[in-house]
């Protein structure tokens, strides 16, 4: 063969049919959802919540009834005040009790309660000791054979004293609960992570950097694994009303599928019309029953969750009606968040500061090189929920596209340094603050959170029988 | 540019890419692999791209990248060295896709748009960011190397 009849047959080969390049497309499209997906999104709102839990112990005549009744129950009134669904579980005894007790190293924990559905386990806890002051803990959890568990782990205190009645709370998107779990405790000094926090501090502050490397962990004084088993009759807990409608929000079809109530919370999942030009990534409602009474979505803890599909959330938290009887619910849609399909990520220069089109009240403040990184600020103004909400996701991206990642970020109080406050000392804005770790180039792509907040004029409301 | 528009510039491209990274990497699912990571890389950053006539050109050099990239990898497991423009004879006694493989890469990237992906020589120009008169150079080097009677467009 000479080197033409060489040439002819490598084109022949080339020009073979690749059936695979049909779907060059949707493979890019999957795997881009999947660099988008944001799975959890938990929120702070633990000074809100602390407030409620004064004003129902105090006053929620109930709650006072069910502490009355069963011994221990008041403490835990106390400590689940941060969630209305878990108030109302403890005010009608849906509680199952657990004795479990070990001792490391002179620190004792013992598991007492747990309040647990299909979907999610709030483990109730103590950590004590004589000998140290200022426990902390970092909670992990797999199931009986040890392996790792598709849930989330929040823990709902900070700060307790010793022999205070702490909690987790672990929450499953797809998966049920299973019929029991290991829960694993790795117990800490508070002083340990002081010197931790100060040793971090000190290193930034030597590198003129605020977003310096992760700290060390600490050295761990005990570590305690529990066995916990459910009651079935627990884990059974939820109910599905199937919903099937379509509303327009802000011009895009929206169709709520189903409201799945348990005792711990309630989700309202919605699904997209494929011809939306935006993906719903937050829904602001209320459910309310026929005789009036009023559930909201919940201020702390997990408020939505996503799929790997797509960058929308899905599905929506809200407290729990389980315990309330209801000829009918009534969803009612107030506020709505988008991300437009076009508009996902955003452009910096860093040098110059000029922007792409930034989501309404968002201003770039200032960047600056810090050693090999780049320190980006955002100023940011207060929504109506006055919540300093996240605007920028945690990947970024380069002129040929390659992906990095933000693995710190910081929301900063506006204060004199940026400007002046209003006639009555009050801010308008914050600052969102993050780092752009090894990066050199002077232009850079940031992946957004929602590009727009829609309001509607009118309650757009959905009738669940 | 917005879904729809590159949707129909992907359609409209498909083949050629693929051809292109099937000379560089000599295989299919290799090549397959670096198409992928090509239109994945342009839909990320999609909206980058302000004149979206130069589509064509514009994913062609992430691809050439991706190629590249691969070739790199598998170098670290399989040395295969370059020949010098002077190694004609050594280009003689090779089989034409590993002659291909070991011409010195500027050639490489020239004669693969031209004669194997169908690219003219203002898109090649293009997409590997080189004047014409330096394609056409290069073209004719790479031809004499691999002893290829191929008709070259002609510059005006």
């Amino acid at each position: 063969m000479n080197r033409m009849e060489e040439y002819q047959a490598l084109m022949e080969e080339l020009e073979r049919p690749v059936p695979e390049l049909e779907t060059t497309l949707d493979r890019a499209e999957r795997k881009k959802r999947k660099r988008d997906r944001r799975i959890l999104r938990p929120v702070a709102g633990v000074a809100a919540c602390f407030v409620i839990f004064v004003l129902l112990v105090n006053f929620c005549a109930p709650v006072a009834y069910a502490c009355s009744l069963v011994p221990g129950l008041r403490e835990l009134a106390e400590a689940v005040t941060f969630s209305r669904s878990l108030t109302d579980a403890v005010e009608n005894e849906y509680v199952q009790p657990i004795s479990l007790t070990q001792t490391e190293n002179e620190i004792t924990a013992s598991v007492e309660y747990l309040i647990v559905d299909q979907k999610q386990v709030n483990i109730f806890f103590r950590l004590d000791s004589d000998v140290y002051t200022g426990l902390e803990m970092s909670p992990r959890v797999f199931d009986a054979q040890g392996d790792s568990l598709g849930c989330s782990i929040l823990s709902n205190n900070f700060d307790a004293e010793n022999g205070e009645l702490r909690s987790i709370t672990v929450d499953f998107v797809d998966e049920n609960v299973p019929d029991s779990m290991i829960l694993g405790l790795e117990v800490c000094s508070n002083t340990q992570l002081y010197e931790v926090g100060i040793a971090a501090v000190d290193q930034a502050l030597s590198e003129e950097n605020i977003f310096a490397d992760d700290p060390e962990e600490p050295e761990y004084l005990a570590e305690f694994q529990f066995l916990l088993e459910f009651d079935p009759e627990f884990t059974a807990s939820g109910r599905i009303y199937p919903v099937d409608q379509t509303v327009e929000l802000d011009g895009q079809q929206i169709t709520i599928t189903d409201i799945q109530v348990y005792p711990t919370h309630l989700r309202v999942n919605v699904a997209e019309d494929e011809d939306n030009t935006a993906w719903l990534v937050g829904l602001d409602f209320y459910i309310e029953t026929d005789w009036g009474m009023k559930f909201d979505t919940v201020s702390s803890g997990i408020t939505a969750t996503g799929t790997t599909e797509s960058p929308s959330m899905i599905s929506y938290r809200a407290d729990s009606t389980y315990f309330y009887q209801a000829d009918h619910l009534k969803l009612v849609i107030t506020e709505a968040q988008w991300l437009d399909k076009d508009r996902d990520t955003v452009y910096l220069n860093l040098v110059t500061g000029e922007t792409g089109q930034l989501p309404d009240g968002v201003e770039f403040l200032s960047a600056q090189r810090q050693g090999s990184d780049w320190i980006v600020s955002f100023k940011v103004e207060y929504g109506d929920d006055e919540v300093m909400g996240q605007v920028f996701d945690y990947d970024f991206y380069d002129a040929e596209g390659t992906a990095y990642e933000i693995n710190m970020r910081s929301t900063v109080v506006w204060n004199e340094e940026f400007g002046e406050p209003n006639e009555d000392g009050t801010w308008d804005y914050y600052v969102e603050q993050f780092p752009l770790k090894n990066y050199s180039d002077e232009e850079v792509w940031l992946s957004l959170i929602y590009t727009d907040k829609w309001t509607a004029e009118n309650e757009i409301v959905v009738t669940v029988q | 540019m917005n879904n729809e528009e590159f949707a129909k510039r992907v359609e409209a491209v498909r083949t050629r890419p693929f051809k292109t990274a099937m000379v560089y990497l000599d295989s299919e699912a290799q090549a397959l692999d670096a198409v992928d990571e090509a239109v994945y890389k342009a839909l990320c950053g999609r909206w980058k791209l302000r004149q979206p006539e130069y589509f064509d050109t514009w994913i062609t050099r992430i691809l050439i990248n991706e190629c590249h990239n691969e070739l790199r990898r598998q170098k670290r497991y399989y040395p295969l060295e370059e020949l010098p423009e002077t190694a004609a004879e050594e280009f003689d006694a090779l089989p034409l896709k590993e002659a291909l493989r070991r011409l010195p890469k500027e050639l490489k990237d020239v004669v693969v748009l031209r004669f194997f992906a169908g690219y003219t020589v203002a898109e090649t120009a293009e997409a590997l960011q080189i004047p014409a008169g330096t394609v056409a150079t290069r073209q004719r080097k790479a031809l004499q190397l691999l002893r290829l009677e191929l008709e070259e467009e002609v510059l005006r």
